[in-house]
């Protein structure tokens, strides 16, 4: 399951596998907090276009702190973070797609014409 | 499942002495049960996918009997409708995707790595047990009147009909985590117990198709599952995410739905071509042509199958750009699927052709796939699509590659693998008779479809006009031809358990590791550790008669 | 975002009808929903900080295992569940409010007007621009009966399809017209004829009447939250299981493979509140 650790981080290492180190796991907790706080007031000011990007960015550093140093794949053997990278590309793909498609055909749906949600 | 007793052959018969294998390790049918043994899950998913595959067969022939005539022949309209609909479904989700996975799959990978089991031999039970739940609640749906949406399950009238829709996409919804489970272990199984001499590309080119097989049912099930889920909460709380009177989206849900569908059908296809690749050169007594291309082809169908979702979506009112791309996107399929068939093609050139059953099944499928894939090309062009869409031409295309395609590749599979499963030979006269009636009858009811659709036939109709009757009827009599033939390659499978001749280790002449151990192989696979050298190499392998098999010369 | 947020400033001077509503219940119906909207940030931001501390607490747990802590491995476990049960908790809360602000997801979406006029069985006449969004025939509870004065056509009891275009124009609601459409193709006349089952809202008849697309944010925002606290569910069972083990002194720097599995699977969780906190939460 686990390859050898990096040494190249400062943390403990038992049987060649990486344990982390207390610090780093607070210090990480610290900016995901900082981080948090950063969206949440954020929201105070209307950037526009922007307000979407920045929240999905804030949200993308936060992901990968999570994955990097709680999940381990910094120091884990680099297939599992490509499934984990793939895996996020398809769900992007589908939504991206699905969501464009959806944003040239709505306007000419009609609303109100299909059967309401009546039981026979 | 109490068949089950009766497939082990080795207590079937007081035989020849024979070693001790996994069908009689133990006994009872609770020892299958909880086996932990990947060739058992695979016997057991065999039984149970091929169950499925009577049940949607007898729901099949019912559907053609009624359209033999313009009007009602045997049962009313609505009968109809979720006959067609179970049979689609229970096909589909119970029988073609699980099947080469779940059996074939299951029962060779570990033996053709040389391994002696999954990697997680527990989760590889679960997602049998899985499976038969999620079978049951399809069965559920079926005693509490059927459903009559179509296996799409179309919103918004699969959120309106009053029909069992709710169990039958529960019972989709748990099948989906069954088909992941099976992906999540024949990838860790094919990265982590691979031995080291074998790299990438000395691994059977099964092994490359199931493991990008595994790769779309990982990535691509969870949007099944969700799609289920939607539409389960859509009937019962009515969220409205799908349905335009709650200001919902039916397209989205075509959307959602064909995320999945479309890779699906190459869960169905990419095992199917696998077995194909290895039946080819065995029977064609040389190496295999091409085989990074091959290789490559699967990954390449695997990719590109996720890209191409929307082309079932040409008239559903998408918008004009997406179906044009998606349109042009389609065609790439056509590039890794015609190179496996050419790379195939170019195997059998020169070589000592032995049309045993297996490789009748595997060149039957090289026919009977060109024409279905050459006729997915005229649906994917969008301007011929508008008018083929929703005819049976479409209906014809996707039996012609999943029925020709998946099916035949399977039988051909199973009549492979068939002595090492079980330990017996099949009589080979009767199973060629149940193979060309099969391939006969198959061509008669689909290929006549062909032409009812491109003539204006719209598919699913319970009546139709009266100068349709002679190809419909061409077509109903195909389809008994095509069950004789199917029950009489069944019936030689069946008989060879109880009379077949014992099978050597290696009856076939082939090099991948599944044949160097016992016919049927012992619970841990190989009584001594495997070497595993290239697996299309033939030269070094010579027949015996005193064992009347294949053995390794010097 | 800044449209709630406006309309809750205006909030503080009822005399004053801004320029962009149409009446004064709209003004006090989005102010409230703008509330909520506000509150769920709040508490969204709050669920964010107990689930990152529970990923903390499950990291911790995995060292622990590691290094053969015993005691804090089972402290940490302790410690990850009961984030879980406050999330769950706080998410409870938030489920409770917008079931009483009858802000549910798809036909039992009914959004309430403001508590003096509503005594729990359905609106009075004047505050229909709420209610009338929602079609006859597949309100949820207390579905009040369309006022007289509605501006949405035909009562419940005129079951076949109604025409998509009124022989008056002006008798449509503001909005716009048909032949508006966005689009240069223009829908079929009258859509396909009997599918229509009770009434049709005209084109745009509602979109004044609450923010658009706020019936199908909700019905995404409940399913979304609501598979994610399944999966919160799921998690907790394991760190359970992981915590009856651990207790019994199975895990150490020899066996640790279920903590860490577990763990992956609890941050996972994080990971995918991560992304839907500020989807569902932040962004309108």
């Amino acid at each position: 399951m686990h390859t050898k650790g990096h040494s190249a981080h400062p943390g403990e290492s038992i049987g060649g596998v990486h344990v982390m180190p207390v610090a780093v796991l607070v210090g990480i907790w610290v900016v995901l907090i900082i981080l948090t706080v950063l969206t949440v007031g954020v929201t105070y000011f209307d950037l526009g276009p922007f307000n979407l990007a920045v929240a999905l960015g804030v949200a993308l550093v936060k992901a990968s702190l999570v994955a990097l140093y709680y999940m381990h794949l910094k120091y884990d053997h680099p297939f599992n973070g490509f499934i984990l990278v793939v895996s996020l590309v398809f769900v992007a793909l589908f939504i991206g797609i699905t969501l464009l498609d959806a944003r040239q055909y709505q306007p000419d749906m009609i609303p109100g014409y299909a059967p309401a949600m009546q039981k026979k | 499942m109490a068949t089950i007793d009766h497939t082990m052959p080795g207590t079937a018969r007081p035989g020849p002495a024979r070693q001790a294998n996994y069908l009689n390790a133990s006994h009872g049918l609770l020892s299958w049960l909880t086996t932990l043994d990947h060739k058992r899950i695979g016997v057991l998913y065999l039984v149970s996918t091929l169950t499925a595959f009577f049940l949607g067969g007898v729901f099949a022939l019912l559907v053609r009997t009624e359209l033999l005539t313009p009007t009602q022949t045997i049962m009313g309209p609505d009968t109809y409708n979720k006959m067609f609909t179970l049979h689609g479904a229970v096909m589909v989700f119970l029988f073609i995707i699980p099947s080469i996975p779940g059996a074939i799959g299951n029962f060779v990978l570990p033996i053709m790595l040389g391994a002696k089991d999954v990697a997680f031999p527990r989760l590889n039970l679960l997602s049998w047990y899985l499976y038969i739940i999620g079978a049951l609640w399809a069965v559920a749906s079926i005693i509490m009147g059927g459903v009559d949406t179509g296996w799409t399950f179309y919103t918004p009238y699969s959120t309106t009909t009053n029909t069992a829709v709710i169990s039958m996409t529960f019972g989709v919804f748990i099948l989906g985590f069954s088909s992941i489970l099976t992906g999540v272990n024949f990838i860790t199984t094919v990265h982590k117990l691979r031995p080291v001499e074998m790299d990438w590309f000395k691994m059977p080119l099964l092994l490359w198709a199931l493991y990008s097989t595994a790769v779309i049912q990982i990535l691509a099930t969870p949007v099944l599952g969700v799609t289920m889920l939607l539409l389960i909460a859509e009937r019962a709380l009515g969220i409205g995410i799908f349905d335009p009177a709650l200001g919902g989206d039916p397209i989205l849900y075509q959307h959602f739905f064909w995320f999945y569908s479309h890779p699906a059908v190459y869960i169905m296809i990419l095992p199917a071509m696998g077995v194909i690749s290895e039946i080819i050169p065995v029977f064609s007594r040389k190496h295999i042509f091409g085989y990074r291309f091959i290789a490559y082809s699967s990954v390449a169908i695997a990719i590109f199958g996720f890209l191409v979702w929307a082309h079932h979506m040409f008239t559903s009112g998408m918008s004009p750009m997406a179906t044009m791309i998606f349109s042009a996107l389609t065609f790439s399929v056509a590039i890794p699927s015609a190179v496996k068939v050419f790379n195939w093609l170019a195997t059998m050139y020169g070589g000592s052709i032995q049309l045993k059953t297996p490789m009748l099944w595997a060149v039957g499928f090289i026919f009977v796939f060109g024409i279905g894939g050459l006729t997915g090309l005229f649906l994917g062009a969008l301007t011929t699509d508008v008018h083929l869409h929703d005819t049976y031409f479409i209906v014809a295309h996707f039996h012609y590659v999943m029925m020709g395609g998946s099916v035949f590749a399977l039988i051909g599979g199973l009549f492979y693998w068939w002595p090492k499963m079980f330990g017996r030979m099949v009589e080979e006269r009767w199973a060629q008779i149940g193979f060309w009636l099969s391939f006969v009858g198959f061509n008669v009811t689909f290929f006549s479809q062909f032409v009812l659709g491109s003539r204006g036939m719209p598919r699913r109709y319970f009546n139709y006009l009266p100068e349709f009757q002679g190809l419909h009827q061409l077509s109903t009599y195909g389809s008994y031809v095509l069950a004789i033939g199917l029950g009489l390659s069944a019936v030689a499978l069946l008989h060879s358990l109880f009379a077949g001749r014992p099978a050597p280790d290696n009856p076939w002449g082939a090099a991948s590791l599944e044949w160097s151990t016992s016919s049927p192989p012992p619970t841990d696979n190989f009584s001594s550790e495997p070497v595993a050298g290239d697996p299309y190499d033939y030269n070094e392998l010579a027949w015996d008669r005193s064992v009347q098999g294949y053995v390794r010369k010097g | 975002m800044s449209h709630t947020a406006d309309a809750h400033d205006h909030h503080a001077h009822p005399p004053n009808l801004a320029h962009h509503f149409d009446t004064p219940e709209q003004q006090v119906a989005s102010g409230k929903l703008g509330m909520w909207i506000y509150l769920s940030k709040e508490l969204g931001g709050v669920n964010t900080v107990v689930l990152l501390t529970s990923s903390l607490t499950m990291a911790w747990g995995v060292r622990a295992a590691q290094l053969g802590q015993k005691k804090i491995l089972v402290w940490m476990l302790s410690l990850t569940l009961a984030f879980a049960v406050m999330f769950l908790g706080i998410k409870f809360v938030e489920y409770k409010s917008k079931w009483e602000e009858g802000l549910l997801p798809g036909k039992r979406f009914h959004p309430t007007a403001p508590p003096h006029v509503n005594d729990g069985k359905g609106a009075e006449p004047g505050h229909h621009d709420l209610q009338e969004r929602v079609l006859p025939g597949m309100v949820g509870r207390g579905a009040p009966a369309p006022a007289p004065a509605a501006p949405a056509p035909a009562a419940p009891v005129a079951a076949a399809a109604v025409p998509a275009a009124p022989a008056d124009p002006s008798a449509l609601p503001p909005g716009p017209k048909p032949g508006d459409e966005s689009s240069l193709i223009k829908p079929a006349a009258d859509g396909p004829p009997g599918l229509a089952v009770g009434e049709v809202v005209p084109l745009g008849a509602d979109r004044n009447a609450v923010p658009k697309n706020v019936q199908i944010f909700f019905g995404i925002y409940f399913m979304m939250t609501g598979l994610h606290a399944l999966h919160v569910l799921a998690g907790m069972g394991v760190i359970a299981w992981l915590l009856k083990r651990s207790l019994r002194g199975d895990f150490g720097p020899s066996y640790f493979a279920p903590v860490d599995l577990g763990g992956l699977y609890w941050h996972l969780v994080d990971l995918i509140w991560i992304f839907l906190f500020p989807l569902m939460y932040l962004i309108h």
